[in-house]
């Protein structure tokens, strides 16, 4: 097992260096010079190509990248303009809040999405599970910024839940992170709940259609013992697919955060591109980058634990 | 382990009754149809048969006669689209009549099911000990893994395999295919059944692996005194375990008797023609003579009212479509269900097409050990 870990570790770097260079390039690639940005419209010539060569923008594009990536494996990846700060402090503060709302959500979607997908596995002529399904379907069909709005417009009539920020004024409570939690977690679970629910239950199905199921029935074993049997040998199926949701999630509390106000990455990297701050976009896209890769490492690595046959290979 | 109760006592009873029986199972009139769309495609129509202790009955047909319906139908295990009727009579009890729970109870410890395809058998992902301890704890004869690894570890080498705790600790992956069967027989047996249905179990290994599966389940069959009932297409399997052997065409037996009487002097020409349809090693080629036309579909009308071997078959007269030929005895021990042949089918009499090829080579026939 430590093998297998190390070994998805070491696939892992080539492909954030990768990454690393994808995201250098884009910043390059996105219209708009950073030294007339800087400088303001009245800057001389000469101002513009003293500060030129002091950026290191005169250098060839490798040089340039060799130059951030070294930077950036030194945690340093640039001020931001707008807040005159450390892009990396800001990102990493903000990339905290992201993961409070993100996990949340990704838990209420996987509890969710494997309750309702046994329903629709194990009683699938059932009242409760043609509900589920139905249910499902539109949770999947509605974007999570639709529902989002619709949770913003309900909470401004009913006030039963606070409809922005992470805390009120003054309070740090968990109970109050918590009432704050809510509605953003929810809009953003909705969607990866209905996934995870119709591809647990198509695993489960899948599952228990297998011979050995039959067979085990014809040895007397239960009911219950089969579906522990069903869900064990559908949890690789169960761990691709939420694995998959954090992507979905990462791009999708963008919007969520925007609606609520919630200080996260998705409200950050939104004020980044609307001001043009190069340095905190890439800091963020990085990080996120990161983490997704981070994840497909702990996915793997989850795979192998409930799978032998894919330590061995 | 006679008077355990497996999951209350009613089954209890069962098994106490059952021990005084002479008949492990007694199959009467077993009809299995299937529902399809708004009809019913009946595929047993009517199967008698009785398994003794310590014996072998072999229920030999190709594919599509309906014998591992039959064999899955005495378990229940047909599924929920299925419609058993008829009596599966195990002692006093009409297993068909169980409620399901109770009839739960019985699978896996007075009946137990060697499947075809070992692969099938375990689960992928739970180590091999785990597995069996699950069916010894589920029909309490074991009440933790604790106490379940020691007999699990000799069933094990009880079904032949060598290095029993390390197969308990293997996933079923790791195991060759002749390994599994071995894992899947002991986990049939873990509970002492009287009864094992044994549906195809050798057509998914190699022969060498089949001759010593094949042992085992005959050593098995007279250690335990288990009585076996032993699904197979396979001649070969079938003279070389069976006790008894009954013939199965188009969802009904079409022969019954000893096995080694059957397998010679065959008295029902469906019979004849699986026997001529085996390969057999050191006869010239081009000899092999399949029976012509295909088995009929369950959906074809008409498959109570007349033999329904007869548009295949060289011998059928005009009455064969006229009425079906009931099951009699043409021997001590021996019934067929044909008018015609008289209780022995005339084997060197070869078909008119058949008969250029193999009339100039006199030594066809030979390996098959014709009496005429």
């Amino acid at each position: 097992m430590p093998a297998f870990l190390a070994r998805r570790i070491l696939y892992a770097l080539p492909i954030l260096l990768g990454v690393s260079v994808v995201v250098f390039i884009t910043i390059k690639l996105i219209p708009g010079d950073p030294v007339s940005t800087l400088l303001g419209p009245s800057a001389t010539p000469a101002a513009k190509a003293d500060l030129t060569a002091r950026l290191g923008l005169n250098d060839p594009l490798p040089v340039q990248y060799l130059h951030w990536l070294w930077h950036a494996l030194q945690g340093d990846l640039g001020t931001s303009l707008a807040m005159g700060q450390p892009a990396l402090t800001l990102v990493t503060k903000a990339f905290g809040n992201t993961m409070v709302l993100l996990v949340t959500a990704l838990v209420i979607a996987t509890i969710g999405g494997v309750g309702f997908g046994l329903v629709l596995a194990l009683r699938p002529k059932s009242l409760l599970a043609r509900l589920v399904g139905g249910a499902s379907l539109g949770a999947i069909s509605i974007p999570q910024y639709t529902v989002a709005m619709l949770f913003l417009l309900l909470a401004v009539e009913s006030k039963a839940f606070p409809v922005g920020g992470m805390h009120s004024t003054g309070a740090t409570g968990v109970g109050d992170l918590a009432s704050h939690l809510v509605l953003p977690a929810v809009a953003a679970a909705l969607t990866p709940m209905g996934i995870v629910a119709r591809m647990f239950s198509v695993a489960v199905g899948e599952v228990l259609a297998q011979d050995f199921v039959t067979n085990m029935r014809a040895r007397g074993v239960r009911q219950p013992a089969i579906v522990r049997h069903a869900v064990h040998n559908a949890l690789p199926a169960l761990l691709t697919i939420t694995g998959l949701q954090v992507g979905y999630l990462l791009g999708g509390v963008l919007f969520v955060e925007t609606i609520f106000s919630w200080p996260g990455i998705g409200e950050l990297v939104y004020q980044a591109i609307s001001t043009r701050d190069m340095a905190l976009i890439q800091a963020g896209v990085l990080l996120s980058a990161v983490l997704l890769v981070l994840v497909n490492v702990v996915v793997d690595t989850a795979h192998a634990a409930v799978d032998p046959r894919v330590r061995a290979a | 382990m006679r008077g355990r109760t497996i999951g209350n006592a009613q089954v209890e009873n069962i098994q106490l009754v059952a021990a005084d029986a002479s008949e492990a199972l007694e199959v009467t009139d077993l009809r299995v149809e299937f529902r399809r769309g708004d009809r019913m495609r009946a595929v047993v129509r009517g199967v008698d048969f009785t398994l003794r202790p310590g014996r072998t009955l072999v229920l030999l047909g190709e594919s599509g006669s309906g014998k591992s319906v039959t064999a899955r139908a005495l378990m229940r295990l047909d599924g929920a689209g299925a419609n058993v009727s008829g009596r599966v009579g195990f002692g006093e009890t009409d297993l068909l009549g169980l409620p399901e729970p109770v009839m739960a109870g019985l699978r896996g410890s007075a009946i137990g099911l060697v499947p075809q395809d070992p692969s099938g058998a375990l689960d992928p992902l739970r180590k091999i000990g785990k597995q069996i301890a699950e069916v010894l704890i589920r029909h309490g004869a074991a009440f933790s893994p604790k106490e379940a690894k020691p007999q699990a570890a000799e069933l094990l080498a009880r079904v032949g395999i060598p290095d029993p705790p390390r197969v308990l600790d293997a996933l079923p992956h790791e195991l060759s295919g002749g390994m599994r069967q071995r894992v899947a027989i002991a986990l049939a047996i873990a509970c002492r059944p009287r009864v094992l249905i044994a549906d195809e179990p050798t057509t998914a290994l190699d022969v060498t692996v089949q001759a010593q599966v094949l042992e085992l389940f005959a050593s098995l069959c007279a250690d335990l005194k288990v009585a076996l009932l032993l699904v197979t297409h396979d001649v070969g399997v079938a003279r070389a375990i069976g006790d008894d052997v009954a013939v199965m065409y188009a969802g009904r037996l079409v022969e019954f008797g000893p096995a080694r009487e059957v397998l010679d002097a065959p008295a029902h020409p469906y019979t004849a023609g699986l026997l001529d349809a085996v390969p057999t090693p050191g006869v010239a080629r081009g000899t092999l003579r399949a029976i012509p036309g295909r088995p009929p579909s369950p959906d074809e009308p008409g498959l109570d009212d007349r033999c329904a071997l007869a548009p295949r078959c060289r011998f059928a007269t005009a009455a064969c479509s006229e009425h079906r030929p009931p099951l009699a005895a043409v021997g001590p021990g021996r019934l067929a269900a044909c008018d015609v042949v008289g209780g022995r089918v005339p084997r060197t009499a070869p078909e008119p097409e058949a008969a250029a090829e193999t009339s100039t080579d006199p030594t066809t026939d030979a390996p098959l050990e014709v009496l005429s």
